[in-house]
């Protein structure tokens, strides 16, 4: 339909000027025709212009390991799940169960060998072959064939009076500085026949002098309902009369649809769940009588009864002088406008991506990528950024080979990665619109339709940079 | 993050006042110059979009310049072009664009003076317009249709005002392309200062149904409304 509409337009446009001047008519056939094939040549591509690599690697673990001995938990498989996953999966923890003793390892010895041998455990979602990360803690193959081969071979305890010693796992915050908590249980209510609620909450910034955000961690108050956070700064003035707003449905916060918060935004810190301390010195200022506001995104798709309430904190870290970190969005402005971002139904790869040069971001200068983000919802199957140099070499900053909307987090390079003036930055999404990959409300599964950019089952496709300017 | 969505939506918007930048106002006077005749023109166009984003409005305030000619083709029918453009760097944001136009006599007044009537004129423009921004190109094929009434005031003076309805169609690389319907008006007034040179101010103001998709979209994040203020400085022969 689209290249109909642009033909009769080209048409449409060459018949009137003909038809009043009589004259040129080569002309204006050449140039209608060259619109034509200009506009035509921009239907969405069905692949990137970056290629994955990931693509590239055989599936790690595919090859058989001979064992001379059979594997027991107190020799073998007790450092990796203490490395791993328990992390998060002990008593207090984030995740809903512990994995913290071999009885708690052996009862959900069926559900974890599904999720690992999947992928999905430990969640640790970018591929190892594009950059070097901060805090990867995802399972080396080696690591997850022999968890495998383990559960497979009966899961046998070994001496369970020689264990070795648990090693504790890393904090991801080395020293908790501030900790800000939503005031009162909030119980998320999308509006009717919608999942996705987004409220917001402003807290007092408790410190009395300017001081840097170094390292946040966000806790989730109730894990089935939350599916992400954002906190930012706003002025105290800004803070003050956001707080006017709240409450004014019988219910802390307010709301702030659209993941607008309602004023003027100074500052972002971060977002995710779970979360770090950002390296190498890098912070987020907050000066004093500032306001904090925890925007917190609820998915009530798990929570089918609507009862589920939440109280989510977040821990900072503070330090009084650091490298200050700004952003760079990476998406096409107009995919956010109408249809420009279509998937059509039963579409099990679709691609969309955007490149360009972030001038208005780093004005110009050099500077050295620092980290990054992705976002998309739940079609999401594939993310990658990147940077397209000016003299056409690629460079890799991200890569989801297996994009899980449950598990969206930032990420910090090892080495940051330098961005020349003329250097592109690049996105790409791919979405998984087929029958398989529907969203089941209500115990129903529902049936594939065409999306754009947006909420409630719609996609988005976004990358976020945190930059700082090169030395 | 959403201080970055913030960028991203004003990015939308700056693109959509980037399309403003097909001038929306220029149409001209209501009545055609006359076999043999032409007309050159420059002026100013200052627009303001307005986005109604979830956030609350956003309007987006730009100016530039705007060089077209017109002939006259028959005593009933004008042809004309005109082209803009504004650079503010090579990677932050070039655009540009043309447009051909025709305009048909349908109705004629009398000339003479102390006799009253009203000029109706048909319109018909397409456009071309190319935004560069951060290097990655995005193009717009658009058509217009004014109908344009105009009654002469003192001795060669024109009160001009019209309806339009307005399509464009936006395309880039990895993007469905994306139309846009845009519909509304116009009013000017064309000061004959002499016999050869005139002085048009006009005021154009359209509107579109276009969403821009949030976290929730919806009726509040509908609606691009485009008001466009034009002076155009003829000289006619």
């Amino acid at each position: 339909m689209a290249r109909l509409a642009l033909a009769l337009h080209v048409q449409a446009l060459e018949d009137a000027v003909l038809k009043a001047s009589g004259s040129d008519l080569a002309s204006l056939r050449i140039f209608a025709g060259l619109t034509l094939v200009v506009f035509c040549a921009c239907e969405p591509p069905s692949k990137g212009i970056f290629g994955f690599c990931s693509d590239a690697i055989p599936d790690a673990g595919a090859d058989a390991v001979v064992r001379t001995a059979p594997l027991t938990y107190q020799r073998d498989i007790k450092r990796i799940v203490d490395e791993r996953c328990v992390r998060c999966h002990q008593e207090g923890g984030m995740a809903p169960f512990s994995l913290a003793s071999f009885d708690d390892v052996y009862r959900m010895r069926a559900l974890s060998r599904k999720e690992v041998k999947e992928g999905h455990m430990p969640p640790w979602l970018p591929a190892s072959c594009c950059s070097p990360l901060e805090q990867d803690w995802s399972m080396p193959a080696a690591e997850k064939q022999a968890f495998l081969d383990w559960i497979d071979s009966g899961a046998q305890p070994g001496d369970l009076t020689a264990l070795p010693p648990t090693t504790p796992a890393p904090e991801l915050l080395g020293r908790v500085d501030v900790t800000v908590t939503m005031p009162a249980p909030y119980r998320p209510t999308p509006p009717r026949a919608k999942t996705d609620d987004t409220r917001c909450f402003v807290v007092d910034w408790p410190r009395t002098q300017d001081a840097f955000v170094t390292g946040m961690n966000v806790i989730p108050g109730n894990r089935r309902v939350v599916h992400h956070l954002l906190l930012a700064v706003v002025s105290g003035k800004d803070g003050n009369d956001l707080r006017k707003r709240e409450g004014k449905d019988g219910q802390p916060g307010y709301d702030c649809p659209g993941g607008a918060f309602g004023a003027k935004v100074t500052r972002y810190i971060g977002g995710g769940v779970g979360g770090a301390e950002y390296p190498r010195g890098i912070g987020t200022k907050v000066t004093v009588g500032s306001k904090l506001v925890l925007q917190v995104h609820y998915s009530t798709i798990n929570d089918p009864s609507g009862q589920a309430t939440d109280q989510t904190s977040v821990q900072l870290r503070v330090d009084a002088t650091a490298r200050e970190g700004k952003a760079i969005v990476i998406t096409n402005p107009f995919w956010i406008a109408g249809d420009a971002m279509k998937v059509k139904a039963n579409d099990a790869n679709a691609v969309y991506f955007y490149r360009y040069r972030p001038t208005v971001f780093t004005q110009g200068k050099r500077v050295l990528i620092e980290g990054g983000s992705p976002h998309m919802h739940a079609f999401g199957s594939r993310f990658l950024m990147g940077i397209i140099h000016a003299d056409g070499t690629r460079e890799c900053i991200l890569e989801i080979p297996h994009w899980h909307f449950g598990w969206e987090q930032g990420y910090w390079l090892k080495t940051p990665k330098l961005l020349a003036p003329n250097d592109e930055v690049y996105v790409e999404c791919n979405f998984d619109n087929s029958a398989a990959n529907q969203p089941i409300i209500d115990g129903v599964q529902s049936k594939p339709r065409d999306f754009a950019w947006g909420g409630d089952n719609q996609d988005m496709c976004a990358g976020f940079l945190t930059f700082t300017e090169a030395p | 993050m959403s201080l970055l969505w913030q960028r991203a939506m004003g990015w939308a918007m700056a693109m959509c006042f980037v399309a403003s930048c097909a001038p929306v106002a220029g149409i001209g006077r209501a009545r055609t110059l006359g076999k043999g005749r032409y007309e050159v023109g420059v002026g100013p166009d200052v627009t303001v979009v307005t986005g109604q984003l979830s956030s609350g409005k956003v309007p987006l305030p730009s100016a530039q310049l705007v060089a077209g000619v017109r002939y006259g083709v028959s005593d009933d029918a004008d042809v004309g072009g005109k082209a803009w453009g504004i650079s503010l760097g090579k990677y932050l944001l070039e655009s540009w664009g043309v447009a051909g136009e025709v305009k048909w006599q349908l109705r004629r007044a009398p000339l003479e003076l102390g006799r009253r009537g009203t000029d109706v004129a048909l319109g018909l423009q397409g456009t071309f317009h190319n935004v560069v921004l951060g290097g990655t190109p995005e193009r717009m094929l658009g058509a217009s249709m004014p109908l344009l009434f105009g009654w002469r005031v003192g001795a060669a003076n024109q009160l001009v005002a019209s309806l339009r309805v307005d399509y464009q169609v936006w395309t880039g690389e990895s993007q469905t392309p994306l139309a846009l319907g845009l519909a509304g008006g116009s009013v000017g007034f064309v000061w004959q200062w002499t016999e050869r040179w005139s002085f048009m101010p006009e005021l154009a103001v359209l509107w579109s149904p276009l969403s821009f998709n949030g976290e929730s979209g919806g009726q509040d994040s509908r609606g691009l409304s485009i008001l466009s203020l034009g002076l155009g400085i003829h000289y006619r022969r």
